[in-house]
């Protein structure tokens, strides 16, 4: 099964979930590259997979234990304490995603998902090829600034950085031009905000 | 009725009370224990005392003696902290239990055991395995008089079982970087009384078996005690006192002046961080029966600082059997190794490979519950009827949660 899962870019198993977002989780261990803030991630809803929820991770979660807290005291940590502490105690690492859109028979939708995915079911990072069709559109980002205990805007910014790297070289600052004038428009009631938005995205020259 | 706390709170007062003037009493036997500890230099006069107790009709000594020569160290001496060997292997085994109940639906135990080993020196992964075993025949749970066997039975069982699998992972280990310690959560010398255990000569037996495949693995076995109460040390000390027509059992019921005392309070006086104490061997019968089994089986015992700051001092007793007392360098691996393991915890000085088999073995009141589920659908699916006593279901029923009474609006 861990094959399977390094293979197909597998982030975590769904803890528990609504039509607005789902938590899922993983080992301590497994946590790489895959499990970044702003990054796009799908999970099914249905066993053939040809309805599947669209998530932005926005929140990434380690916990502890009492143990942990003391071997944080200890003025030096050994090697294999760290290492046992990472792959034998099984540190529960939780990562939150809000709801941006759903797959349906191949086509993408930027709205919530029918319904949630089952516990236990596998979130998948998107293919690039998956983000740059999804993030052609923008109405997913009326979903992000308008969820609540979500950072929406760096969280918008943070995805928008991700999304962009799904574009050609020739594409991502024409997209990056795109997303800031659409939030524009969504923002046009508070430059604040706006401001601090477009300046997190601003292409490098 | 719940525990009445206006009821409890004077008693609790007096109890601090109380402890308190224990505590300065205290102070001032110690000031006399530390004179007799450093008047303690000539390991002759003390030989003398220890052959005039061992020789003589007096029978009630059970404090401690020097080791044979020329293995014996000077009681007041104190050993610095060695340096840490390059590679050392920790093996850590513990075990939980889950005790027979007479009231239960059915009769059975388990016993959990968990095995931890560190690898000092090379970057590994730690290893971790538990072995739980359930118990229910008759011959399990029943004496020879045909009564549920008591707790007592159990934690003996579980006693035997953690020293065989330290026994097996030492042989199994052999080939590993050495040192090799295996680490038993607990004194060596066991009592396993006849009177309460059942099959306790079996047991005794068993227990010197894996004593003995220890040994022929070459392992360093040592029991582990926090927080130790023994007084060993002391009773030598008044024994010392003594002068020798003074020297009889109804001197040798009490410490006299140092009575109360125990040798942890000693030695948190005298052991520096990191610091050990002299090795000594308990004089008593059970030791003596140890010795008799074969030379190497009498066990020893030190104690350790194994605080790594000048705080409060840790002190832990660490039993260790005659083959690795006689070992200079053996003992001087264990005192690194244990320092090292007891500096992984930070302010917690306890060695981290015994924390973690705790953990390991440790049955939680979830899984006690969901084992006795398992159970109670076998049973269902062998066509019989689980069913718990009439006074544990009234127990459970009165011990719930309560439920305040609310009116509906």
């Amino acid at each position: 099964m861990s094959i399977v899962l390094e293979n197909r870019n597998v982030v975590g198993r769904v803890l528990r979930a609504s039509t607005t977002g789902f938590d899922c989780g993983t080992r301590g261990s497994r946590i790489d590259e895959r499990h970044t803030f702003g990054s796009f991630v799908k999970v099914a809803l249905n066993a053939d997979m040809s309805l599947c929820a669209i998530g932005l991770i926005y929140a990434i979660r380690i916990d502890d234990d009492p143990l942990a807290r003391e071997l944080v005291m200890a003025s030096f940590v050994d090697n294999n304490t760290l290492i046992d502490q990472r792959e034998n105690r099984l540190v529960p690492v939780e990562i939150c995603a809000i709801n941006v859109g759903y797959i349906s028979n191949g086509g993408m939708f930027q709205s919530l998902p029918p319904r949630p995915p089952m516990s236990l079911s596998e979130v998948e990072l998107m293919s690039e090829q998956e983000v740059y069709v999804f993030t052609r559109r923008f109405d997913y980002f009326r979903l992000v600034l308008n969820a609540k205990e979500v950072p929406s805007d760096d969280l918008l910014a943070a995805a928008l950085r991700y999304a962009s790297f799904a574009y050609p070289e020739s594409e991502r600052y024409e997209f990056l031009v795109r997303s800031g004038r659409r939030m524009a428009e969504l923002l046009s009631h508070d430059l604040k905000r706006l401001s601090h938005v477009l300046a997190l995205i601003k292409p490098q020259q | 009725m719940s525990l009445e706390f206006n009821k409890v709170v004077e008693q609790v007062q007096t109890m601090g009370r109380f402890l308190a003037h224990q505590a300065n009493g205290n102070a001032t036997k110690l000031e006399r224990a530390l004179e007799l500890f450093y008047a303690a230099t000539d390991l002759d006069e003390v030989h003398d005392r220890i052959k005039l107790v061992r020789d003589s009709s007096v029978s009630g000594y059970r404090g401690a003696a020097p080791l044979p020569r020329p293995f014996d160290e000077i009681v007041c001496g104190v050993g610095d902290p060695p340096p840490m060997p390059d590679d050392g292997t920790v093996i850590a085994v513990d075990g939980s239990q889950i005790y027979p109940d007479q009231h239960s639906y059915a009769q059975f135990y388990l016993i959990n055991i968990s095995t931890f080993v560190y690898y000092h020196g090379a970057t590994r992964v730690p290893f971790q395995a538990t072995a739980p075993h359930l118990y229910y025949s008759d011959n399990d749970v029943l004496d020879k008089d045909g009564r549920l066997i008591t707790n007592q039975t159990v934690n003996a069982r579980r006693s035997l079982m953690e020293v065989q699998r330290l026994a097996d992972m030492a042989w199994e280990l052999r080939g590993e970087t050495r040192p090799l310690v295996a680490i038993h959560d607990g004194g060596l010398l066991k009592f396993f009384g006849a009177t309460d255990v059942a099959g306790a000569h079996e047991i005794e037996r068993d227990y010197m078996k894996a004593l003995e495949k220890v040994f022929h693995a070459e392992g360093l076995l040592i029991g582990y005690i926090d927080v130790p109460r023994s007084k060993y040390l002391v009773s030598l000390l008044h024994l010392l006192s003594l002068q020798p027509d003074q020297v009889n059992d109804a001197n040798l019921k009490t410490n006299g002046e140092i009575e109360g005392l125990t040798d942890a309070m000693l030695y948190a006086l005298v052991l520096q961080p990191g610091e050990r104490s002299a090795l000594m061997v308990q004089n008593s019968p059970q030791n003596r029966e140890y010795k008799d089994r074969g030379a190497e089986y009498e066990i020893a015992s030190f104690y350790m600082n194994v605080s790594n700051h000048t705080g409060r001092p840790s002190i832990a007793r660490i039993d260790v059997p005659m083959w690795v007392a006689k070992d200079k360098l053996a003992i001087a691996h264990i005192h690194a190794l244990i320092t090292a393991q007891c500096a992984i915890q930070g302010r917690r000085h306890y060695p981290y490979a015994l924390t973690r088999s705790d953990e390991l073995a440790y049955i939680s009141g979830g899984e006690k519950s969901q084992l006795d589920e398992l159970i109670r659908t076998a049973m269902r699916n062998a066509t019989l009827e689980p069913e718990i006593s009439n006074k544990l279901q009234t127990k459970g029923l009165a011990r719930s949660n309560k439920r305040q009474h609310k009116i509906k609006v």
